[in-house]
């Protein structure tokens, strides 16, 4: 018969002490991923990076259930806190250009601009 | 075997896996059921403003506001507070009926929300009313010497002694808050015991569990500032989260109440 010329690699049973079931990634784990990628152009957004950074974080910690933070959930748990920090560091640059606008070259210009943009009139 | 903050937020994450749209749902009920309430109540105060602008009070500007106005001003809003925390008191025990189901492995359900109003729903309008009456009792001093404080065109020592009385309303009301956490609860429990059985219960409960109770709430401070970063769209999830960890941590008092 044709399959006793074919040469059947031996099977083997995998031992049960190496067996791992897969674990079941909680759908909370791709949300805090895509929030997590979502707060990096959130930063420039104005108030973007501190929503999805916020949101990214959070539900990174909702998913641990026993086990830690792990896969997906670890990787947005990451990038949501990167975010949200880049995003209270640029709201601190902007506070900061703004109250020391007078002492830099060319402030009287940005503090026009700040002027301005606060609503003031010329 | 008392369980660890960490253990008791384990298990609430643990339950609440599938279950975060009904507790968001149930949330946002309770909110549209508070927001209606408040309209409600602000749009009788408007009609009794109305009243009493039809009306021969005398709200000059010039002058002084007659009498009338001032205590018609202070029924109405007494009226608001009324109708806005009975509502309130109600709506709670539905929510806290919800998380208990669910934190026991009973069925639970959105018709979980109608217990209150189902099970001698007055004894928890009085149960909120008793904290109103504890809340307005230790905020009175604060307000007397506010109403000190414009009388003496703000003098420094008068002011230092406001943010003084201002402290002690805050330590109080959060003690008395602490001690008498879980009334609503022990009411939602068994509602056929009494508002003073279950203040007393409470209160016997709470004994050795109040620092316990306080590093719990302040763990979740984090998560809090969370909430604030994202403008108000984290709690939606915090919210059921923190209230399932206050549920389970009930639960454990009682086993443990129990085992002793």
């Amino acid at each position: 018969m044709e399959n006793e010329e074919y040469n059947q690699p031996e099977i083997t049973d995998i031992p049960k002490e190496d067996y791992k079931e897969p674990v079941k990634e909680s759908p909370f784990s791709i949300v805090s991923l895509v929030m997590g990628i979502l707060s990096f152009p959130g930063i420039f957004c104005c108030y973007g990076g501190f929503i999805f950074g916020g949101l990214a974080i959070i539900f990174a910690c909702l998913t641990d259930v026993g086990d830690g933070i792990r896969g997906k959930a670890k990787a947005g748990l990451v990038t949501g806190i990167v975010g949200l920090s880049f995003s209270f560091l640029i709201i601190i640059g902007v506070i900061a250009m703004a109250f020391f606008a007078e002492f830099i070259s060319n402030s009287q210009y940005i503090a026009e601009y700040f002027h301005l943009a606060a609503g003031g009139v010329r | 075997m008392k369980k660890t903050s960490r253990e008791l937020k384990l298990l609430a994450r643990k339950m609440l896996m599938g279950k975060y749209g009904i507790s968001i749902g149930a949330a946002m009920l309770i909110s549209l059921l508070m927001f209606a309430a408040v309209m409600v109540a602000y749009f009788i105060m408007l009609i009794m403003f109305m009243g009493v602008g039809l009306g021969n009070f005398d709200t000059s500007i010039d002058g002084a506001a007659s009498v009338g106005f001032i205590v018609m001003t202070v029924i109405m809003i007494f009226l608001v507070i009324v109708i806005v925390y009975s509502v309130q008191s109600v709506a709670m025990a539905g929510l806290i009926r919800l998380y208990l189901n669910m934190c026991k492995g009973q069925s639970y359900g959105l018709s979980d929300l109608t217990f209150g109003l189902k099970n001698y729903f007055w004894k928890f309008i009085v149960c909120q009313l008793l904290f109103s009456l504890i809340g307005l009792a230790a905020v009175l001093p604060y307000l007397i010497s506010i109403v000190f404080m414009v009388w003496m065109d703000f003098s420094a020592a008068v002011v230092f002694f406001s943010l003084f009385l201002y402290l002690c309303y805050i330590i109080i009301f959060l003690a008395v808050c602490i001690r008498y956490a879980f009334v609503f609860f022990i009411l939602v429990e068994d509602p056929e015991k009494g508002v003073l059985q279950a203040f007393r219960e409470c209160s016997r409960m709470m004994q050795g569990n109040k620092k316990r109770l306080v590093f719990l709430c302040l763990s979740f401070f984090g998560m809090l500032l969370l909430g604030y970063c994202t403008f108000g769209i984290g709690w939606l999830w915090v919210g059921p989260y923190f209230a399932c960890t206050l549920v389970y941590f009930y639960l454990d008092i009682r086993e443990n109440q129990g085992d002793a």
